[in-house]
């Protein structure tokens, strides 16, 4: 009877440090991703890292100072081109999951009136409904397991570990049983892969600070986001008409856009 | 009579060189004028091969949420140096 009372004792002190330790709000787990763009078969890669908690995640660019590259070179007697990379500077792009109160908030850039403006554009979780392949493979020697899912226009191929039990993923991407270590969409165009995992990770009160919306930027929903970006080309436009020589025209051909999200739900089109 | 001679004698000379230096002047004005012209259809000309040309600035931004926007902006009927300064505000723009 005594050894059935000790081991009640035990149980019971096991199960509190357990409960103690998924209520440790500070106990953070860090992911670092490459995510590779590939539009028009021209990679770009950029690192990130996903920090999360019990109650949200945050998935932000580990971004180097913005860098000016231009080049000006007469492509014939006639015309001159210019290339150049527009760089939002100053502002940090970071996604913003509260799984309390399911919703995203992203702080973005975009063009406006002739500046460059930064938002917080709120949305609710839209829960991915994802089907779960019995296909498994090693992946940063943790055995991951298939998963694939539609998310915005585009239909994911991931995979997730059960060896880490949380419902987190890179960007906006989550909601399987097990950390998403990779994935990637049908079409190769947007990939995310792990790089590093570092759980429990320590985190400091500068860690908090980073995610601190500033009270300047406006809030609007994703609805609207999807408008502005929309008229992304315009604003460009108005930024070359403040420099045009009087009595100049210019036209603007050949546009296109690409996008990670191709479609949206209906409440959100625009 | 010596004082009417006289006074012809100054009066008609200075009527010769009234005409002479009317001609000069004329010369003067004619050759200015012919500089003027040269130099304006110099810039008629210069101005015409420089109207040929199109600027243009090829876009490629990428807004941080991943979205990439491309395009082209051409502008026409601008001069090669009106075209430099554009593109060198562009470039410079992008700072804002």
């Amino acid at each position: 009877m005594k050894n059935i009372s000790i081991l009640i004792v035990f149980f019971l002190i096991g199960n509190f440090n357990l409960l103690a330790q998924s209520n440790n709000k500070e106990s953070y787990g860090k992911i670092t991703y490459e995510r590779v763009l590939n539009f028009d078969g021209n990679p770009k890669p950029t690192t990130f890292n996903l920090l999360f908690n019990p109650d949200f995640s945050v998935f932000y660019e580990l971004r180097e100072e913005p860098k000016e590259e231009a080049t000006l070179k007469p492509s014939s007697d006639d015309e001159f081109d210019l290339s150049f990379d527009v760089k939002f500077n100053g502002s940090k792009y970071f996604v913003y999951t509260d799984f309390e109160k399911e919703i995203i908030q992203s702080q973005v850039s975009l063009f406006k009136d002739g500046k460059q403006k930064s938002y917080i554009v709120e949305e609710e979780i839209l829960k991915i409904k994802w089907g779960i392949a019995n296909e498994y493979k090693m992946i940063n020697d943790l055995k991951a397991q298939k998963a694939i899912g539609s998310f915005r226009g585009r239909k994911y191929i991931a995979w997730f570990t059960n060896q880490i039990p949380v419902k987190y993923g890179p960007w906006k991407l989550n909601g399987l049983p097990g950390l998403i270590l990779n994935v990637t969409d049908e079409s190769n165009e947007v990939m995310f892969f792990v790089k590093e995992i570092k759980i429990p990770f320590q985190s400091n009160s500068e860690t908090k600070n980073d995610f601190k919306f500033s009270s300047d930027f406006d809030k609007i929903s994703l609805h609207e986001y999807v408008k502005l970006k929309g008229e992304q080309i315009d604003e460009v436009k108005k930024l070359f008409n403040s420099k045009l020589p009087r009595g100049a025209k210019m036209e603007m051909t050949n546009s296109k856009s690409n996008d990670i999200e191709l479609e949206y739900e209906e409440k959100i089109k625009y | 009579m010596k004082k009417l001679l006289i006074l012809s004698t100054i009066i008609s000379f200075s009527i010769v060189n009234f005409t002479s230096a009317g001609r000069d002047m004329k010369k003067s004005f004619d050759k200015v004028e012919a500089v003027e012209l040269i130099h304006e259809s110099h810039n008629q000309n210069s101005e015409e091969v420089e109207l040929l040309k199109d600027c243009t600035v090829r876009l490629d931004f990428e807004l941080e949420d991943g979205t990439t926007i491309q395009g082209e902006l051409t502008f026409v009927d601008v001069s090669w140096w009106d075209c430099t300064k554009m593109q060198l505000a562009a470039w410079w723009k992008r700072n804002f």
